[in-house]
């Protein structure tokens, strides 16, 4: 299995129903966070992009860090300081990271259905 | 052990209240301060609560702040649970009243030993016993919008079974009460939970403070009493 996944598991106390729920939630709510700090750019609204940022932090932070879980805390930060074009500029790498990471749970779910 | 875990993050919540459940806590869960408070506001018995700090419209410091600035609320230990891992937000939190601080992400192990250090503080609760109804109300609703959780007992009988299935910090009793009296429940307290103080409580010359102290009581009140003596009292045994 991944990285990801082992550290996920050890925070959930070994417990495999509750890792498939939580990968079940997270990927329902993660296109979510994009819309809303892809919005929260456009519009130049700091509170909400670094809300939306620190929620999705928080999920990547169960999956142990990386360059994923870096570039969404850089968004956060960014946020506080009004950096909008800069933050913009971030959530473009993060997309692709943040499918990647969605595939890899696909595939770990199918794996737990085998 | 009842905790209310305020979370916006339904990935942290689903989680903590998982982890939780499984380990005999029985969690109550709501997604902004706001509906927190609204919920305490109803009274109902909470040991713990956990609290994220980054959530819309109110954040964890000014709910906590809020907490505490409430009398009835003010005594229920909060455990802050955020990502905001700098050493000036722990210290933050905890100046403000935190019991402890949990850095995300969150750890079964690590979640479970806070909340069973911090259930292990809470303070059991104050039995009131007395005969009379008027007596135990108001005692009662004087301590419970001090934040005590309470127990009454109608007598001293009562008194002893509630001991019997309760954790509990303090007893205040009645001297007259129907079958057993304030005396006789004192001295089956003192024989079996010599360490459960017992205040006893008799109107004006009846009993001194001598009397009552000579026969095992750890303090006196007379009767009719001010409640903000009570309370005084009271709170000096807690600490």
């Amino acid at each position: 299995m991944d990285r990801e996944y082992t550290v996920l598991m050890d925070g959930a106390g070994g417990d495999h129903n509750l890792v498939a729920e939580l990968i079940i939630i997270f990927r329902n709510q993660y296109p979510d966070l994009i819309t809303r700090m892809d919005t929260a750019i456009d519009n130049r609204q700091a509170d909400e992009l670094r809300l939306a940022a620190h929620t999705l932090k928080g999920m990547l932070a169960h999956f142990g860090p990386g360059t994923t879980l870096y570039l969404t805390k850089t968004i956060e930060n960014l946020a506080v300081l009004a950096e909008f074009a800069e933050a913009g500029l971030i959530l473009q790498k993060l997309i692709p990271r943040l499918k990647r990471l969605d595939e890899q749970m696909a595939s770990w779910q199918e794996a737990s259905l085998k | 052990m009842n905790v209310l875990v305020v979370e916006d993050d339904v990935f942290t919540l689903k989680l903590v209240v998982s982890i939780l459940s499984k380990n005999a806590f029985s969690v109550e869960a709501q997604a902004t301060a706001k509906a927190a408070l609204s919920y305490l506001e109803k009274g109902l018995a909470i040991d713990i609560i956990l609290s994220d700090i980054m959530m819309p419209s109110m954040d964890g410091f000014t709910f906590l702040k809020q907490l505490k600035a409430t009398r009835r609320l003010r005594r229920i230990p909060v455990l802050l649970c955020s990502a905001l891992r700098d050493r000036e937000m722990v210290v933050k939190g905890l100046e403000a009243g935190a019991i402890d601080y949990l850095v995300k992400p969150v750890k079964e192990r690590v979640l479970l030993s806070k909340m069973e250090k911090i259930a292990g503080k809470v303070p059991g609760a104050v039995i009131v016993a007395g005969g009379e109804c008027v007596f135990v109300d108001l005692l009662t609703n004087t301590l419970k919008r001090d934040g005590y959780r309470v127990l009454a007992a109608g007598s001293g009988q009562q008194a002893l079974d509630l001991i019997k299935s309760h954790k509990v910090a303090l007893i205040v009793s009645d001297v007259r009460m129907p079958g057993m009296d304030g005396f006789e429940l004192l001295a089956s307290v003192k024989e079996s939970n010599a360490r459960t103080p017992v205040i006893l409580m008799s109107g004006r010359g009846e009993f001194s403070r001598d009397d009552v102290v000579a026969a095992g009581a750890d303090d006196f009140i007379p009767k009719p009493f001010h409640n903000t003596q009570v309370l005084n009292r009271i709170e000096a045994h807690f600490k």
